[in-house]
């Protein structure tokens, strides 16, 4: 399996090349969109970009020598027909440059690149919320070559769909950033902090009421409370334990890392760590946690043994057990032995 | 084309219930609501049933043998409503959808559900879904220059090739923030109008549907719950923001709803024949 790193600027491809990353994704915003489109909506990321086109040509270059691949974002959840024929210019620079993949969600734009780029690869993003092997049909018969899973897919589910589609890659999240609402169908803004942030963690205070008209039980708002403590502890875990780091300088979750031997088995071609915004350190640390653990998968050891050291890491075994750092908890749940 | 009317229910009781009531549109949209002016006169004759957002929520077999004889009974149609999609899902809909009748309207919220039953069902009518047609609908923006920044590529030619690649010929909209007439004119396609919600934003895994389950098995996808979604929702508010639209949270899904302002532009863009169908939510 590869595994597939995010970069941000140019002087982090050759430390994550040589710190193992196979395949590297990043962003680009172009001067002119944001001056003929007003708006930072060239990707899903307003920050995490690369500047210019000479750093992309240049990134893509470091990732050629240490024999990676760089991928392209172009992954906003929908442009208009103005911004696809931007895009459409953008993707013929990148792959002019040598660029290798473009990672794209929006049907619009996948149909667009298609016409303009026939047989250029392209990689389905996460924001597409591909969840079955007929959309994942769909899109290869567009020109697609890999599906990049949404994050809330089951190990199962994952299987199930590269079992019957061979010809496709899958990729799969391993690593950082949760959503709490599926990216693609999630329409609201990343807004500034003082606005809010993103809806998922704005300060909401829900009032819960009976759709019948009756009046909650002191036993219902007993249990809908806890439920909502318990989902704010949850969310805690979701945002990589309230946006912190291990004590010996890890980050936390989401993580995928116990299912490693599974998605190997299943087929899975490639796994994301996700955090484009986020610090080189985050980035090489992340990518030390992966490779560590896919090594011990590729060298033969059991999954048990490798889910062992997975959650070991972290020195924290009180929060993996709890299972809401987890991208695929049925691994956690699993009784040990089987498969 | 005059404007049409449906009710979208979630569950067989409710179904029932709109089916032995009137709908009274200022009942159900306000009394002061400038859509329900403009449904006055116009009754519903198509009941949306089944799911936009939840694989839990799409009816059994039985069940919606059920309900489609009882529409029929009223004089009425059907359209089943189905979310996004697993396999397993769609395995769920092979049993489903050679039950609706030909002709029947079919909802899909998935580029896989459609090019499925495109192939399976030719006979059936597809509407492309809310959550195919994308667009930024955020509660807390507090002006319009927010809106104008995103706006939605729903009439770009390439998005209307996929359409008729899989002879999706009519589309289902919700109503942005700061809406104006206009962000309804030149789709080139049927359109219907939800009201008075707007969804804006769903996810898979769900809280309230977490409410019986083990601790360690809550909020992860794929957990079957206890359907509680059906009998309780909440208010969301954000303390000292009186700008958001009012917020309101339903099993995995956050739903706005629609401003006097937001509702008037709906109107006019009915008025104009950019929509065709208002479809409003029963309770």
């Amino acid at each position: 399996m590869n595994i597939v790193t995010p970069v941000s600027r140019v002087d982090e491809v050759a430390p994550l090349a040589a710190a193992g990353a196979d395949e590297f994704y990043c962003g680009i915003l172009p001067r002119d969109w944001v001056g003929s489109f007003k708006t930072a909506n060239a990707n899903r990321r307003i920050f995490g970009n690369l500047e210019s086109y000479e750093d992309l040509g240049a990134a893509i270059a470091l990732a050629h020598a240490g024999a990676g691949k760089m991928s392209l974002v172009l992954n906003a959840q929908h442009y208009t027909a103005e911004q696809v024929i931007a895009l459409v210019d953008i993707a013929k620079r990148f792959r002019d440059l040598g660029g290798d993949a473009l990672i794209v969600g929006d049907m619009g734009l996948i149909m667009a690149l298609a016409d303009a780029l026939p047989g250029f690869r392209l990689h389905l993003s996460s924001v597409a919320s591909c969840r079955n092997s007929e959309a994942a049909r769909l899109y290869a018969g567009l020109g697609v070559r890999r599906v990049i899973l949404p994050r809330d897919v089951t190990l199962a589910e994952a299987a199930a769909m590269a079992q019957a589609l061979p010809q496709l890659e899958f990729e799969v999240f391993i690593l950082n950033d949760g959503c709490v609402f599926e990216e693609g169908v999630c329409h609201t803004i990343h807004l500034p902090g003082k606005m809010g942030g993103p809806i998922c963690l704005d300060n909401y205070e829900n009032s819960y009421r009976r759709r019948d008209g009756r009046a909650l039980g002191a036993e219902e708002q007993r249990r809908l409370q806890e439920n909502e403590a318990a989902y704010k502890k949850w969310l805690w875990y979701r945002f990589s334990n309230g946006f912190s780091l291990t004590p010996n300088g890890l980050p936390w979750g989401p993580c995928g890392l116990c299912a490693i031997p599974a998605l190997a088995a299943a087929g899975i071609k490639a796994i994301k760590i996700a955090g484009r915004e986020g610090a080189t350190e985050r980035k090489l640390a992340s990518l030390g946690l992966v490779k560590s653990t896919l090594d011990r998968a590729q060298a033969g050891e059991s999954a048990d043994a490798v889910a062992a050291y997975a959650r070991g890491l972290r020195a924290s075994p009180e929060h993996c057990a709890t299972g809401h750092m987890c991208y695929y908890p049925e691994v956690l749940l699993k009784p040990a032995g089987t498969p | 084309m005059p404007l049409e009317a449906a009710i979208a229910v979630d569950s067989y009781p409710q179904l029932k219930r709109w089916l032995e009531e009137s709908a009274d549109w200022c009942t159900l949209l306000g009394a002061d609501d400038p859509l329900a002016a403009a449904l006055a006169g116009v009754a519903a004759k198509r009941y949306y049933f089944g799911s936009e957002f939840c694989e839990f929520l799409l009816p059994p077999a039985d069940m919606l043998k059920r309900a489609l004889r009882q529409v029929e009974a009223a004089g009425c149609h059907l359209t089943l409503q189905t979310p996004i999609a697993s396999d397993g899902v769609i395995a769920r809909l092979g049993e489903l959808l050679p039950l609706l009748p030909d002709g029947s309207e079919l909802i899909v919220n998935d580029w896989g559900v459609a090019a499925y039953a495109q192939r399976e069902f030719p006979r059936l009518r597809l509407v492309a879904g809310r959550q195919l047609c994308k667009m930024i609908k955020d509660p807390r923006l507090d002006s319009a220059v927010w809106a104008e920044l995103y706006p939605h590529g729903l009439g770009g030619r390439s998005f209307r090739a996929m359409l008729d690649r899989l002879a999706i010929g009519r589309v289902e909209l919700d109503l942005p923030p700061y809406a104006k007439p206009e962000v309804f004119a030149g789709l080139g396609m049927v359109a219907a109008l939800h009201a008075p919600y707007a969804y804006a934003a769903k996810g898979r895994l769900c809280k309230i549907g977490s409410l019986s389950l083990d601790p360690r098995q809550r909020y992860a996808p794929g957990r079957e719950c206890e359907r509680e979604c059906l009998s309780y929702e909440a208010t969301s508010e954000r303390p000292g923001r009186a700008t958001d639209l009012a917020t309101l949270q339903r099993g995995n899904t956050v739903f706005y709803r629609h401003s006097q302002a937001m509702s008037a532009a709906a109107a006019e863009a009915a008025a104009q024949g950019w929509l065709s169908r208002i479809v409003v939510h029963g309770r």
